[in-house]
């Protein structure tokens, strides 16, 4: 009996250590998850005139080197023929306008980067314009790639700019021959801005922000009946890409003549002429391509060009752009769009309105044209979606639609090791 | 033919043969006749009687027999007047003072000048044969003093054990004796030269005594048989033992057993005798000075050793040495040395160095006898063996090299280096719970003496006790942390086997106890995984148990009663520093004990208040988190384990690298064994205490393994290793009672306990054998640095930055950690692991990981003193988004790993003036005008402190934390960091040498040794 009473008991506690061995224990708070802060920082490089600039959702906007000053809303900052460093969260837009001789031209403002890739249609009349809107010293590398192959510079290697400076450097002292060059940027220390300056026939700058390279490229901005419609690419790679081109029409999206299996070499450059296979249509352009290029599209009417980088496709885009102007937004989708537009006039009047763009196509509605101190767009839409201001009373210029929605960052599992080291 | 019968001969004469033949010698016997005894005799009524039996049968017998009373206050007066009448002595002679033993003789000798003097005490008893033996010698050496041996009083049942065969003395004045007391007489002493020796049974030929003057009454009462050798020596004359002739000797007088009048301490009379001795003697005697330090530090020695009257008793007989140089110019004037008295003497004192030799024979004979009675001598004895002769069979000695615990021990040791191999040489071994060691000596007792940040009080004591082991190893951190991993089971072996052993258990069952303790600690995964705390306990908690048991059967009386306590204080203390909650729940336990036992008081006090002071100084951090008492060392530094499951039957408690099988047949092995040997017992008490005593540790610690409970910077989970090696020891105590239960010999109940041990053995050996062939396959194992040498250099320069560190894993998650040159390493663990700034960092790595880079982040990582970020294993484009942020530089580690610098330089330390702000990178402040601030990337505390140049620096209350005024004109060498625990230090040091001191053996006369004898 006391052997059976031992027994049982053995049992008992043998079945008490396992049940309590099966509780679920509580979690030790090892892992962190925040959501970090994001905050932008923007550089607007000038061009050789004085221009406007346009802000909104900044904070400060500081000249480069200078003192800041405190934005609230959206804000124009007139005669500005320096380069400024806008600090804002992530609904930060901003560009510089320029008008002169019955033109203008618009360049966005652009995020400083470690590296990234400028094509323009030539070296002729083009120079780059380097910023660095840091504290810091900046070392820049340029790679230039010609529709030859790579082309060896002197003077491309170890750019040194000081702490917020700016540097101009001639692209056509750098590249002798024709055709669209793509140049590569890369900073061993520190980061830049750098902007490609091209002095248009018109003798109006037009100007071309750098990208990052990518397999899949958006390019809103060619108007309705542009005669110029060039899909510049850069193959830094090593070896030979092929890009595809969809466009984004009046009615459904096709690929264009000319758009299909375009081979670009490796460490070359090309230009792939559209214009003829657009059909005079508003246009958004995809391009997507085998291996990392970078892109960048020159349209316009004969002389008056606008050169404009590739986007980001967003749910709810918008842009800080001057009175007038063409909205073009498209849609890559395959089913139709229903958007809202905003149309919020600066000291004016607001109008929301409701449209529907249809699947593969680009839809073009025209702005407020009184609106002396510009007018923020916002459209918004249940998928993502691109586009741009397009402007053409003072020239061509190309005001490209950036994204305005509060990014969904999803905080990382990131665990302290203690023997980590 | 009939042969005639042969006489029987004595059974000695069968032996003849082996007997030397003894040349025939010219050498005249010494008539008896000639030879006066002078007996002293002074309060020994208890014995006195023996002593005139002794006398009245020795033959030859002397011509004279005279005995002075020296002044007794008894009935020996009155027994010595019987004995006269009787005709035993001679005389009588009354002294009315006692003036001491040379003055007594003199008075015996009344002026008479025999041929020859035989000195004898009231308790030396001669045998019949030994004024003969002493003559024979006498005769055959010539030597004018003649020295017997002196036995001690014999022990029923046990054969004769010398006390004394001769003496010499060192320069500092300790006796030199040529036998070692307790001996067994077995005939092994020959005739030898010798300085001198007890003046019980001394021989001295009349002509040497008139030229000598007799015994000095300098010394007198120890000593002067040594005096009067060294001075017969210088002037010619030949001293020599003769062993043949012997007496016993009840040593009255040091044993305490005669109570002088007036009242004389032996130790202080002998030890003013010995001052005087090599104070005079010699051609070069040892000076006052050195003899007077020489008695400070013995009387040291004697109050470390418990014995507070014998260093009273020292510093006596110094004082009383210092204070009359006159008698030491008396004893040195009574010398006449021959021409060659140096070449004479010099052989006969101990060379130099001879205490040193000494002291080191008997420790090792100590160690020996230790060792012996460990893993040699079987403790068990039969009623048999107890009560038969000697040929009935005794202690059992087995051959040393097949000793079972030997074999264990040796074994796991070996096994142990085996399994290391990995380890030996290795750098940074880290892993688990056990954090990287601290890369030098120096730093690991910074380690211990750098407060933590934010709280009161001193650091963990643990880290003290791995400072102060580190010590001995090599003087490095990383050989200690590697010898302890590799060393561990092979300890932890040797502790339960000492447990063992004193709980009564023969060689081999414990061997295989022991065997089963060790593969236990290896399966449960304590080593594999680095456990610090299960380590220490698997070594600290049989040795713990087995104080307690000595304790509770400790008899002893006086200062050696303290001994046990002691030992209880010291292993609770190395215990609870591993997982605090020994210390309480003992108390509570002792606590217990003295209220059903009040005569316990004393042992609790020392047992258990000594552990609490000790932990005084931590005491701050375990009010603050209580819940630290129920962790090991280092908690914050434990990976989250999942806690076990079913796997906790099995023992799988933390990764251990073996593989699972070989955990379930052992720990399915040991439980059946525990069955069994719970079955088997027959009181249903027992056995229920037994399950309480699994029950209680195993639903602890599977409840403690759920729960996370808080700490200093964050949350950790209950230390485990310690519960289970509680509910293993739970186990193991019905299979070793089991054990010890059953018989020995050829028995069926003998041969089923060695198949018993046999198989319990074997699982142990199935534990350690999966061990060496697998290695250190769990989370401890080399871990260097993977951060480049030029970042560890930033780290470790002036500069004193961090670097954070981001791994990203294939699954998309981070290991990140915040480094510095002090951190991760032993004790970083007791806190955050990030230390300062755990927040912050831990924002920044989302930061970094999800690729979202902040405008900011240079300016961030300056204020937190970043100097470099590591990231491994991202993909380009997530480097490509940090690297736009600004101020950094990238420069690739590996092909998985880049390291970004900041340019500002960070570091810790910034100078803060009216317009700037920047790092201290060389460690120097330039000397201005201005006043100016430094400010540490640092969290509050208000131990921080710096100094410029040797000046410090005054705190800035009204700045943010931590920042100092820099006042105008300072400049110089910039010294900052926290206030360093040297009172703790200091505090806990005295506590453990008080507790040493404690466990020492004590220091005293042979009273009560001799008592407990007789």
């Amino acid at each position: 009996m006391r052997n059976v009473i031992t027994l049982v008991t053995l049992l008992v506690l043998v079945g008490a250590g396992l049940g309590l061995s099966l509780l679920r224990p509580t979690p030790l708070p090892r892992t962190i998850e925040v959501v970090p802060p994001a905050t932008t920082k923007l550089v607007c490089a000038p061009m050789a005139q004085a221009g406007t600039l346009f802000v909104d959702g900044a904070d400060t906007i500081t000249p480069l080197g200078g003192d800041g000053i405190v934005a609230v809303g959206p804000t124009q900052v007139p005669d500005q023929s320096g380069a400024s460093v806008i600090l804002g969260g992530s609904a930060l837009v901003g560009g510089m306008l320029t008008l002169g001789d019955g033109t203008g031209g618009w360049t966005p403002c652009t995020a400083p980067t470690s590296q990234g890739t400028i094509v323009v249609p030539g070296a002729a009349d083009t120079d780059l314009l380097v910023v660095n809107p840091d504290s810091s010293e900046a070392v820049v590398d340029l790679s230039l790639y010609g529709t030859n192959g790579e082309i060896v510079a002197l003077g491309a290697r170890g750019i040194a700019l000081g702490p917020h400076s700016t540097r101009a450097i001639a692209l056509s002292v750098l590249v002798e021959q024709d055709g669209p060059i793509g140049v590569s940027f890369s900073a061993s220390r520190g980061r830049a801005t750098v902007v490609a300056r091209t002095t248009t026939a018109r003798g109006v700058l037009e100007t071309a922000t750098a990208s990052t390279q990518g397999t899949d490229h958006w390019l809103p901005g060619v108007q309705a009946g542009a005669t110029v419609a060039s899909l510049l690419v850069t193959n830094p790679g090593n070896e030979r890409a092929v890009v595809d081109v969809t466009a984004h029409g009046a009615s459904v999206a096709y690929q264009p003549e000319g758009g299909a299996g375009v081979s670009v070499p490796a460490h070359s450059s090309i230009a792939v002429d559209l214009a003829p296979s657009l059909a005079g249509e508003a246009t958004g352009l995809h391009v997507t391509a085998d291996i990392d290029v970078a892109v960048s599209l020159s349209t316009g009417n004969g002389s008056d060009l606008a050169f404009t980088a590739p986007v980001t496709t967003s749910n709810r885009l918008g842009a800080y752009a001057p009175a007038g102007g063409v909205l073009q937004v498209s849609n890559p989708g395959e089913t139709d769009l229903e958007v809202s537009l905003v149309d919020d006039v600066v000291d004016g009047r607001s109008t929301t309105t409701e449209h529907t763009v249809p699947a593969g196509s680009t839809l073009a509605l025209p702005l407020e044209s009184s609106a002396p101190r510009g007018q923020v767009v916002t459209i918004t839409a249940n998928r993502p979606l691109f586009g741009a201001v397009v402007g053409s009373d003072t020239g061509v210029s190309i005001v490209p639609l950036s994204s305005r929605a509060a990014p969904e960052v999803s905080p990382v599992d990131a665990e302290i090791v203690p023997t980590l080291r | 033919m009939t042969e005639e019968p042969q006489e029987a001969r004595p059974v000695d004469d069968l032996w003849a043969w082996l007997d030397p033949e003894t040349p025939e010698s010219d050498h005249r016997a010494i008539d008896p006749g000639t030879v006066t005894a002078v007996m002293v005799v002074h309060n020994s009524r208890a014995w006195l009687a023996r002593q005139l039996l002794s006398l009245a049968r020795l033959d030859p017998r002397p011509g004279r027999i005279v005995a002075v009373d020296n002044a007794s206050t008894d009935d020996s007066p009155a027994l010595l007047a019987r004995a006269a009448d009787e005709g035993v002595l001679d005389a009588v002679v009354t002294q009315s003072h006692n003036k001491g033993f040379g003055a007594a003789v003199e008075a015996g000798l009344a002026g008479a000048a025999p041929e020859w003097i035989w000195l004898l005490h009231d308790d030396s008893a001669p045998f019949p044969d030994t004024l003969g033996s002493l003559l024979d010698g006498a005769a055959q050496t010539g030597a004018a003093v003649v020295v017997p041996t002196l036995l001690q009083p014999r022990r029923r049942n046990y054969p004769e054990t010398l006390s004394e065969a001769g003496a010499s003395i060192t320069r500092s004045g300790r006796r030199m004796s040529f036998v070692d007391e307790g001996d067994i007489d077995q005939q092994q002493l020959t005739p030898e030269p010798v300085l001198g020796g007890s003046t019980a049974g001394m021989l001295v030929a009349g002509h040497a005594w008139q030229e000598l003057g007799g015994l000095a009454p300098e010394i007198p009462l120890h000593r002067d048989g040594v005096d009067l050798g060294w001075r017969a020596n210088e002037a010619g004359h030949l001293v020599t033992t003769w062993p043949r002739a012997a007496l016993t000797h009840r040593q009255a007088g040091r044993t305490g057993e005669r109570v002088s009048s007036p009242p004389v301490p032996w130790h202080r009379s002998d030890r003013l005798a010995a001052l005087r001795v090599v104070a005079a003697r010699g051609n070069r005697p040892t000076g006052t000075l050195a003899l007077l330090g020489g008695s400070g530090l013995r009387a040291l020695g004697f109050l470390l050793g418990k014995s507070p009257a014998l260093a009273r008793a020292e510093l006596g007989a110094a004082r009383t040495f210092a204070a009359t140089p006159e008698a030491t110019t008396a004893l040195a004037a009574r010398t006449t040395p021959a021409p060659d008295a140096s070449a004479r003497v010099t052989p006969l004192l101990p060379a130099r160095f001879w205490s040193v030799r000494d002291g080191v024979d008997r420790f090792g004979a100590g160690v020996a006898d230790r060792y012996r009675d460990l893993v040699v001598t079987d403790s068990s004895t039969s009623i048999d063996e107890m009560t038969g002769d000697d040929f009935a069979g005794g202690q059992t000695r087995r051959r040393t090299w097949l000793s079972p615990a030997l074999l264990v021990l040796v074994g796991l040791v070996i096994v142990g280096l085996v399994a290391g191999r990995s380890l030996l040489g290795a750098v940074g071994v880290a892993g688990g719970g056990m954090l990287p060691a601290p890369p030098s000596l120096s730093a690991a007792w910074q380690a211990y003496l750098q407060p933590d940040v934010g709280v009161g009080g001193a650091n963990a004591p643990w880290l003290l006790l791995a400072a102060f082991f580190s010590t001995f190893v090599f003087a490095s951190p990383e050989a200690f942390a590697v010898a302890a991993l590799v060393l561990a089971p092979a300890l932890a072996a040797g502790a339960a086997l000492l447990l063992l052993r004193r709980l009564g258990l023969r060689i081999g069952a414990a061997a295989a106890g022991a065997a089963l303790w060790a593969g236990a600690v290896l399966l449960l995964g304590i080593v594999g995984a680095g456990d610090l705390s299960g380590m220490a306990l698997s070594i600290t908690g049989p040795m713990l148990a087995r104080s307690i048991h000595r304790v509770a059967l400790d008899e002893s009386v006086g200062a050696e009663r303290l001994r046990s306590p002691a030992g209880v204080a010291l292993w609770l203390l190395l215990s609870a520093a591993a997982w605090p909650v020994v210390l309480p729940l003992l108390s509570i336990a002792a606590l217990v004990w003295m209220v059903l036992d009040r005569r316990r008081w004393g042992d609790v006090a020392i047992g258990v208040g000594l552990p609490w002071l000790f932990l005084a100084p931590w005491l701050p951090t375990l009010v603050r988190w209580p819940a630290r008492a129920l962790m090991g060392a280092d908690p914050l530094a434990w990976p989250d384990f999942p806690p076990a499951t079913f796997a906790l039957l099995a023992g799988r408690i933390l990764p251990s690298g073996i593989p699972p099988w070989v955990n379930m047949v052992f720990f399915a092995g040991l439980a059946v064994a525990a069955a069994a040997g719970l079955l088997a017992m027959p009181r249903q008490r027992h056995r229920m205490l037994v399950l309480a005593g699994v029950a209680v540790p195993l639903l602890a610690g599977a409840l403690s393994s759920k729960v996370a409970l808080a700490t200093h910077g964050g949350q950790a989970r209950a230390l485990l290793s310690g519960w289970a090696l509680l509910v293993v020891a739970a186990l193991l105590v019905p299979v070793m009672v089991g054990l010890r239960r059953t018989g020995h010999g050829d028995a069926p109940a003998g041969r089923r306990s060695r198949a018993a041990t046999s198989v319990l053995a074997l699982l142990g050996v199935l534990a350690a054998g999966a061990w060496a062939w697998v290695g250190f396959q769990g989370p401890v194992g080399p871990s260097p640095s993977v951060l480049p040498g030029y970042v560890r250099d930033v780290m470790t320069s002036e500069r004193q930055s961090r670097v954070l560190m981001l791994q990203q894993r294939p699954d998309g998650t981070l290991d990140w950690n915040a480094v510095d040159a002090s951190q991760p390493q032993w004790g970083t663990g007791e806190r955050n692991p990030a230390g300062a700034y755990a927040d912050e960092f831990g924002t920044l790595v989302q930061s970094l990981g999800v690729a979202v880079v902040p405008e900011d982040l240079a300016s961030t990582l300056t204020a937190l003193g970043v100097s470099h970020i590591y990231m491994g294993g991202f993909s380009e484009e997530s480097l490509a988004s940090v690297g736009n942020a600004p101020g950094l530089t990238r420069a690739a580690v590996t092909d998985d790993a880049v390291v970004w610098t900041v340019a500002a330089l960070p570091s810790r330390i910034r100078l803060v003036a009216s317009q700037t702000s920047e790092p201290v990178v060389d460690g120097t402040i330039a000397p201005s005008d201005a006043t100016r601030h430094i400010v540490l990337a640092e969290d509050d505390d208000p131990r921080w402190q710096a100094s410029v140049g040797g000046t410090a620096l005054q705190r800035s209350p009204d700045r943010p934390p931590v920042t100092f005024t820099v006042p105008g004109g300072a400049g110089g060498h910039l010294e900052w960091g926290m206030k360093p625990s040297w009172a703790a230090l200091g505090w806990q040091g005295a506590l453990a040498v008080l507790i040493l001191v404690l466990m020492a053996p004590t220091l005293g006369s042979t009273t009560s040794a001799r008592r407990v004898r007789e």
